[in-house]
């Protein structure tokens, strides 16, 4: 083997003496490099491919298999399996052909021909062994090695030199000994090619590296799981023992976790198809977790709920089950019969969506009943405060539930801490319209927002943050973020603002375009009705109050009646205020934001002693003073009321506290 | 880059029985497109629907478990997986079970654990799926474990699973089919195509066994006849032409192989492919391309056993190529052409 240049150098022949000769090599026949190029694509692509796919489908076979038994070790074996038939395939082609035959088939074709530099008569074997395994080693090398044809004096790449081999044209077909301008050509090629993978090797390190060390953080954050939910995961740690019976309980705690919205229906019906999948017996708790996963689909979801009566007829799943039919049929007191019949301490599941149902409902006293039964959950910890906190709003327990609130979003991480801030901020702000975010909730959220201006995101915190900046008159911080953070919607309810007092007919006009968007967000749409209520004209006000009145009371419906109510008092149409009144107060709605407009109207229209009967009960509410805040300005540098009803409820004082002084 | 390329076809009165099966081919391929669109349609509606697939796989699954030993390997792997909740395995046993008769035939009678509102829905599935296939041409005319009657080993030839399969066993049949029709004659090429289709399905059903899935197309007996082909023009070159990717003079044109290559690569493809494919996963049939080929190169022959003398391929054989040595390669300039069909030059 001889690798340098032998036409070169005189020194490094090492067969006979001297240099190759001239006339024996017909060195002056050197074959045409495209000729020689077509001949190894027909070689590889015409005659080599289709038998290295006949010999390797076998391989083939195993390595499918493997891919779907997912046989990581077969994998690798199989898929070397291939690489090794496909180079022994090529190495043998090459080897044979130009020992027996001085060329392959496809140099055949273009009349080339391998002959030795010494005049033997055949290429050794070995020699043929040799080039057939370098010329495949180039070749796998993208053919880049094969450019020293154009360098190589005789044109002979390293798999010729290797071989003491060169290629020639007999049929004078032949080329001259590379030029300048070729030999510059595969230089800058080779240089540019290996300089393009030195920066892909050096990009692709670096990109390892990364990936790596974010694997590596990764896997620090996620610990072992069970592959499953990963809520379900982290809430059975501390989920309580006397609920942990049974095959079935991640699925009780998929369930809990779903009605408390603290995982998806996703994980839920992964956690189902878990448990059927590793489980021979039928599962009432599996099948209502079916039902809720298919509530899309109403037969599939009823199929199911019927089944668990079947399974398991008098099991707290079967009366869930029936909750949930009468449910889809709004019967009400069957529902609440199915909860009250599920006795003490029903399974968590059952009493969070308990929970839910009778504080939709506005039933607070049974809504705390299944509260009090309910341990504290880590895992349920969010829900828990937020509901603790509506249902005691909604009986009215004010300093309860402040203190409470406030307790709670000390401890909660930050997502359930919004939560729950802007819930309460909210109520607070219907209640006391500006003087809200003086309360503890609002300056939580109001310092959540500040520390982390991306919860803007959320439609409800940008509308609470959006009033705040009306109350306290900084329109300029509020353009700025509500640019980057806000959507296209919250930017229309803030120009309206803008335009309430300066044209109220734009105003209107932005507020009823809100309104009447399908897709708007529900909360920014009802205060766009409050808005709209305060800004459009009389008549208009009182076509909208027929409507409302019309319309089935949620607590939605009962804040724009909180809205009518002010506005009919400020036209002093107080006869109105009072049907309002009285319409919400049956439907349930006894907040302040009713009995307070209530408490005006009943004054002027002259019924003093039931207004100061419902002032009382405001004020054993509300032992603290009023909020000093007007409706949408600046907090007032004296303490003189400046709400209406802080003017009646002063006059109504001193007329019925004198009196009973006396 | 290299694609044969014979010249032209012949008109129909030199081959009337391959037109006459073409045209057969395409009336039933347009009488049945409309019925077998509607009926793919609904099938791929009840068949994509995630609950039905992910009952049948999980059903599928507890099957095979049961019945261990009529599966290989790689079934009971995926079977064990999907019994842990591996819900990719699951999925995908959901789309392989209505390919296995034995399941089609035997889970409806069959207890399973698990979600029996989910069995329930299965049940009711199948029965359509089972209703709509008894309507889709595919089923009526194809060979499947379901009907394995002695006209169906005929009609399956007739009927192909869409316009692409159909359109590329006509182009072949046209090309081959005349060539050989115009040698053999009418009634022999006839009895070529029917005799390589019928023994085509008989080597699928002996190498694969039979499936719920039908075995339709035209390119078990089209196998047949293009080996025919190869065998009697086995000495003859075949043109293909021919590209090597170099955009200079003398890097494309035509050459000619001698047929007994060609007849090499063919079986060495359809070899590969059997070979390399997993039989539960269906696709092309590469059995009966194998029994089609082995039917041609037996019918070859025994022709050649019988001296079977019409020249009309001894006047090409002295025209043609000697055998062992390639020709050299013609530019596509080059005037001089050997055509295969030297007595016919219009074809």
């Amino acid at each position: 083997m001889v690798i340098d240049d032998v036409f070169r150098k005189k020194n490094s022949a090492e067969r006979g003496s001297g240099l190759p000769q001239i006339g024996t090599v017909k060195s002056d026949l050197l074959a045409n490099p495209l000729d020689r190029l077509a001949a190894s694509i027909i070689d590889l692509s015409v005659i080599l491919l289709p038998i290295i796919i006949l010999l390797s489908s076998p391989l083939k076979r195993v390595l499918m298999s493997s891919v779907l038994m997912q046989n990581e070790l077969l994998f690798i074996l199989s898929l070397g399996g291939m690489g090794l038939v496909a180079v022994a395939t090529v190495i043998l082609y090459q080897a044979l052909f130009v020992h027996f035959f001085s060329g392959t088939i496809g140099k055949k074709i273009f009349y080339l021909k391998i002959v030795n530099i010494w005049g033997e008569e055949r290429v050794s074997l070995s020699d043929a062994f040799s080039r057939s395994i370098v010329w495949t080693l180039e070749t796998a090398l993208l053919m880049i090695p094969h450019l020293s044809v154009f360098s190589d004096s005789r044109r002979r790449p390293l798999h010729d030199r290797v071989a003491n081999t060169m290629v020639i044209n007999p049929s004078r077909k032949s080329v001259l000994p590379p030029n300048i301008f070729e030999v510059t050509f595969a230089k800058v090629i080779v240089s540019s090619v290996l300089a393009i993978a030195l920066v892909i090797l050096i990009q692709q390190l670096i990109l390892l590296g990364q990936s790596l060390n974010d694997n590596e953080y990764l896997s620090s954050l996620m610990g072992e799981g069970s592959g499953l939910c990963e809520e379900v995961d982290w809430a059975f740690e501390t989920w309580p023992i006397f609920e942990k019976s049974g095959n079935d309980v991640r699925v009780k705690v998929a369930l809990a976790l779903f009605a408390a919205g603290e995982a998806s229906k996703e994980c839920l019906k992964k956690e189902v198809a878990f448990f059927q999948s590793n489980n021979k017996v039928e599962s009432p708790v599996a099948y209502l977790g079916q039902a809720f996963v298919f509530s899309s689909d109403s037969e599939r979801s009823n199929k199911y709920l019927q089944r668990i009566c079947i399974v398991e007829p008098y099991s707290p799943s079967c009366a869930m089950a029936k909750i949930v039919e009468n449910w889809s049929d709004s019967s009400w007191e069957d529902v609440d019969m199915g909860f009250t019949s599920m006795g003490n301490q029903p399974p968590i599941h059952i009493s969070v969506w308990a929970i839910r149902h009778y504080t939709k409902q506005r039933q607070f006293e049974k809504a705390a009943g299944f509260l009090d039964q309910l341990s504290p959950q880590k895992a349920l910890a969010g829900f828990l405060s937020l509901y603790r906190v509506k249902v005691l709003w909604g009986m009215h327990k004010r300093s309860e539930v402040r203190v409470i609130a406030n307790t709670a979003m000390e401890n909660l991480p930050q997502e359930d801490r919004l939560q729950l801030s802007s819930w309460m901020c909210r109520r607070e702000f219907y209640n006391d319209q500006c003087g809200a975010f003086l309360r503890g909730s609002c300056r939580v959220l109001s310092r959540d927002v500040e520390t982390s201006v991306h919860t803007l995101l959320d439609p409800d915190i940008a509308l609470m943050t959006v009033l705040k900046s009306q109350c306290q008159n900084n329109q300029e911080e509020i353009h700025l973020l509500a640019d980057t953070y806000m959507s296209l919607e919250m930017k229309k309810f803030i120009h309206a603002m803008e335009f309430k007092n300066k044209n109220s007919n734009k105003s209107v006009r932005l507020l009823t375009e809100l309104i009447e968007d399908s897709k708007g967000n529900p909360e920014l749409q009802l205060q766009a009705k409050v808005e709209l209520i305060e800004a459009e004209n009389k008549d208009d006000l009182l076509n909208d109050l027929k409507k409302w009145l019309s319309e089935t009371p949620s607590e939605s419906w009962g804040v724009v009646g909180a809205a009518f109510m002010r506005r009919l008092n400020q036209e002093r149409l107080f006869n109105d205020t009072h049907k309002v009144g009285l319409k919400m107060y049956e439907a349930g709605f006894r907040d302040d934001f009713v009995l307070k407009p209530m408490v005006v109207a009943l004054f002027y229209l002259g019924s003093s002693k039931k207004a100061w009967g419902l002032a009382s009960i405001l004020k054993k509410r509300n032992p603290n003073p009023h909020s000093i805040t007007g409706p949408r300005g600046r907090v007032p540098a004296s303490s003189t009321p400046s709400s209406a009803y802080e003017v009646v409820e002063q006059t109504l004082e001193e007329r019925f506290s004198h009196r009973s002084q006396k | 880059m290299i694609f044969p390329f014979l010249k032209g076809v012949l008109n129909f009165p030199q081959a009337r029985v391959t037109w006459m099966l073409v045209i057969l081919n395409t009336a039933v391929m347009l009488l049945t497109y409309g019925v077998a669109s509607q009926s793919q349609a609904a099938l791929e509606k009840l068949l994509r629907d995630d609950y039905f697939r992910d009952s049948q796989g999980h059903l599928y699954a507890q099957f095979i478990d049961g019945h261990s030993s009529g599966y290989s390997l790689v079934m009971k792997n995926i079977s064990d997986k999907a019994l842990n909740g591996d819900a990719e395995k699951i999925a995908l046993l959901g789309t392989m079970a209505i390919r296995d008769d034995q399941f089609v035939r035997e889970a409806p009678f069959s207890k399973f654990y698990g979600d029996q509102v989910a069995i329930e829905n299965w049940h009711d599935t199948l029965v359509k799926v089972r209703e709509i296939q008894s309507m889709h041409p595919s089923y009526v005319l194809g060979l499947s474990a379901s009907d394995v009657s002695i006209e169906k080993w005929v009609s399956y030839i007739f009927v192909h699973s869409g316009f692409v399969h159909f359109f590329g066993n006509m182009l072949f049949l046209v090309i081959f089919g005349c060539a050989l029709e115009s040698i053999i004659g009418g009634f022999a090429f006839l009895m070529v195509f029917l005799c390589s289709g019928v023994l085509a399905a008989g080597a699928f059903i002996l190498m694969t066994g039979t499936t719920a899935a039908p075995l339709v197309g035209a390119s078990g007996a089209v196998s047949g006849i293009m080996a025919l082909f190869a065998c009697l023009y086995w000495k003859q070159g075949v043109r293909f032409i021919y590209w090597l990717f170099l955009p200079f003079r003398g890097y494309a044109g035509f050459v000619w192989l001698p047929a007994w290559v060609v007849l090499l690569m063919w079986l060495a493809s359809d070899l590969a492919g059997y070979l390399g494919t997993l039989s539960e996963f269906g696709g092309v049939a590469y059995a009966a391309h194998l029994g089609g080929e082995a039917t041609g190169v037996l019918v070859g022959i025994i022709i050649f056993l019988l001296r079977y003398k019409r020249k009309k391929v001894e006047p090409r054989a002295k025209e043609s190529p000697p055998l062992g040595k390639l020709f050299p390669f013609d530019t596509i300039h080059d005037k001089k052409r050997i055509s295969l069909f030297s007595h016919t030059d219009s074809v």
